[in-house]
């Protein structure tokens, strides 16, 4: 079953420059349970997809055209057409992300277990309201037994020097959901972690406050954007190992952005292979790497670095996407292009089964260009 | 209240923290040190004005008592330590009531305009566009016209009083805070832990004022320090001018005004009357200076880059 389907999605983003073609006519499914890596270029439109998927392309760019599906126990949410307050409440507990760098993801003026505490309490409010009652006593237990429309919890709520009665239980409840929360991402001695602030941690511990936070609400969906590309080699590998461990068993679907091959080849399942807004190959990770079909799949696996093999290098760099190049992207960078490649854009196209390729190399669907 | 809840020690709340480190800061440059003693001494002052000057009982306190109706100032005596100006108006009384009246124009007249600031600026910064434009071009066309002859304007229309000198000085100062948090919010608010507050699924108003706003407040207050004695010294501008508190009224502007026939002394002795001036020229140099050292101070204090331990 696919949790998400993109399709046809064009995303814009309207600069001085001009009309900068993110992303530019994107099918993607993404499979429930699956890890699937998005790989490309820096500037391939791998992270605007995947904002995109979340419908929150940040301004100045906008989708333009194209519907993001989010599936959940059989009800469809379209997501491009759903408004932004209604998005809102997936966002976080349905969908979450981690950002690239954990220090700048980190709000500076907050305690670390307080930032995870906030995502909690917007979307769990009521399990923790719940719990809070089991422990509560007095006039707390009284309170918080009442409903919601109770003009007398409406008061207390809101009232200084009463509102703790209401507040103080759930946040003691939310306090121990983020230990606990701590512990299971592998840090040392939560309890104090929790009142840290984020510049007294290393990189690797902030990333897994990160992921705490994405993790709070038990997201269907988690999307990792390059989460381990500024740290050092070793906690990659830590922070790797926990994200794969954590996906078993919390049972999310992982979307995993990244331009490193052997990441990719270590976390995923299935491949997407991003080129200038477009999505080039998509197969399973074993027969992208045994054989990979798109010129540009190829180009980027032999520029892997490895012993007794001259790195080989792909000529040209990413194309600027406000001017993108006629027909198919990547032509004027590939050692095989044809005349057709400059004049129509292939299609993405299944080949083989769960194997798709959008090049003239394979089939002859394309596109003529507007 | 259920007893599993954790109390953090006094030594190791964060504000405990924090006033620490402030007064280590203070302690360790001269001038600050020098401006927190000069606004300590005018908040004694205030807090102590019933028994330093005490009121005639069933009168209102910030009426100067006058002791006569003479209108050359009779100069200090024991009785009245800073004499007596136009009118016979006791300057010493003046003086110390006049303190409690300048920390009230000072501090209403910063909170609102900071109020207002605060919010036309985070609201512009935040939401751009179209609401950006408008609100920044009103900023422009207040900033266009000069503050006090604008604060003039304000209080004429508004009618003649200290509480309308009050709101005159909101509506002229806050443009100066909305430039200031627009630019803080501007900055901030491409920050990747605001993307991340989105990503979350924070509210507009959440990822404002939780995430944003916190994060873009500092130069403002420091700013609004230093504006406290400005504040003061428009107010006091305004009563010279004869459109702020009304005659008798305790306040530094006032008295000042009051002197104005004197200044130039008698023929043969330029400073005959030197008390009716000089004595309300230090409480508002002395005020103003104070506030200046003490927002230098908290320029140091606050500036989040320092290390705090």
């Amino acid at each position: 079953m696919n949790v998400i389907e993109a399709r046809d999605l064009y995303v814009r983003f309207y600069t001085y420059e001009g009309v900068v073609k993110a992303v530019d006519g994107v099918d993607l499914d993404v499979v429930s349970g699956e890890t699937l890596g998005i790989v490309g270029e820096t500037g391939s439109g791998k992270s605007v997809t995947t904002y995109a998927l979340m419908n929150m392309v940040p301004p100045p760019g906008k989708i333009t055209r194209g519907r993001v599906i989010y599936r959940k126990k059989g009800v469809e949410y379209v997501l491009t057409e759903m408004p932004e307050n209604e998005i809102r409440k997936l966002r976080g507990s349905e969908l979450a992300r981690i950002f690239q760098d954990p220090a700048a993801a980190l709000n500076p003026v907050y305690k670390v277990g307080d930032q995870v505490a906030e995502a909690i309490l917007i979307h769990r409010l009521d399990e923790m309201k719940k719990r809070a009652l089991e422990s509560a006593k007095g006039f707390s237990r009284n309170i918080l037994s009442r409903s919601e429309d109770d003009w007398l919890v409406k008061f207390v709520k809101r009232m200084p020097l009463l509102r703790r009665f209401y507040w103080d239980p759930i946040k003691e409840e939310t306090r121990k959901e983020v230990v606990r929360l701590l512990s299971l991402m592998g840090i040392p001695d939560p309890e104090r972690v929790y009142s840290m602030y984020p510049h007294e941690l290393s990189g690797g511990m902030q990333q897994r406050i990160v992921i705490a936070m994405a993790l709070s609400c038990n997201p269907q969906v988690l999307i990792a954007d390059e989460p381990t590309t500024n740290l050092d080699v070793t906690v990659e590998a830590q922070i790797l190992e926990l994200i794969k461990d954590l996906k078993e068993k919390f049972g999310t679907t992982l979307i995993y952005i990244t331009h490193d091959m052997g990441v990719i080849a270590e976390v995923s399942d299935r491949v997407a292979v991003m080129y200038a807004g477009n999505i080039v190959e998509i197969g399973d990770v074993y027969s992208i790497f045994k054989e990979p079909m798109h010129p540009y799949t190829k180009g980027l696996l032999e520029s892997i670095p490895m012993p007794g093999r001259p790195i080989k290098d792909i000529p040209g760099s990413v194309p600027n996407l406000v001017n993108p190049p006629q027909g198919c992207r990547f032509h004027p960078r590939c050692e095989r292009a044809m005349s057709i490649c400059s004049t129509r854009k292939p299609k993405l196209v299944q080949v083989r089964p769960g194997r798709w390729v959008a090049c003239f190399l394979y089939h002859s669907e394309g596109v003529e260009e507007e | 209240m259920s007893s599993s809840i954790k109390r953090v020690p006094i030594r190791e709340r964060f504000w405990y923290k924090e006033l620490v480190f402030m007064l280590k800061r203070i302690r360790e440059s001269p001038l600050s040190l020098i401006g927190t003693s000069i606004i300590l001494f005018f908040i004694l002052l205030a807090v102590l004005a019933p028994y330093i000057a005490p009121p005639r009982p069933g009168r209102d306190p910030f009426e100067i008592p006058r002791f006569g109706y003479v209108p050359t100032p009779s100069p200090p005596s024991p009785e009245h330590p800073f004499g007596l100006t136009e009118g016979q108006y006791d300057l010493f009384y003046g003086c110390v009531w006049g303190t409690i009246t300048a920390f009230r124009v000072g501090f209403l007249g910063v909170s609102g305009s900071l109020l207002i600031g605060i919010l036309v600026g985070a609201l512009a910064g935040y939401f751009g566009g179209l609401l950006d434009d408008i609100l920044m071009r009103i900023v422009d066309i207040v900033f266009a016209i000069p503050g006090l002859i604008l604060a003039m304007a304000f209080v004429i229309a508004l009618g003649q009083s200290l509480d309308n000198v009050i709101i005159a000085l909101m509506l002229v100062g806050w443009p100066t805070y909305a430039r200031l948090v627009r630019a803080g919010v501007l900055q901030v608010k491409v920050e990747d832990y605001v993307e991340a507050a989105r990503a979350m699924g924070c509210s507009h108003s959440r990822i404002l004022f939780k995430h944003i706003l916190p994060n873009s407040i500092f130069s403002v207050f420091i700013v609004a320090t230093l504006d406290m004695g400005s504040m003061v010294l428009t107010a006091s501008a305004l009563s010279f001018l004869g459109i702020g508190a009304p005659l008798g009224y305790a306040d530094w502007g006032q008295l000042i005004a009051l002197s104005r026939n004197w200044l130039l002394g008698v023929p043969g002795d330029p400073f005959a009357y030197w008390y009716t001036y000089t004595y309300p020229g230090i409480f508002i140099f002395m005020f103003v200076l104070g506030w200046n050292l003490l927002g230098d101070a908290f320029r140091d204090i606050l500036d989040p880059t320092l290390r705090r331990r």
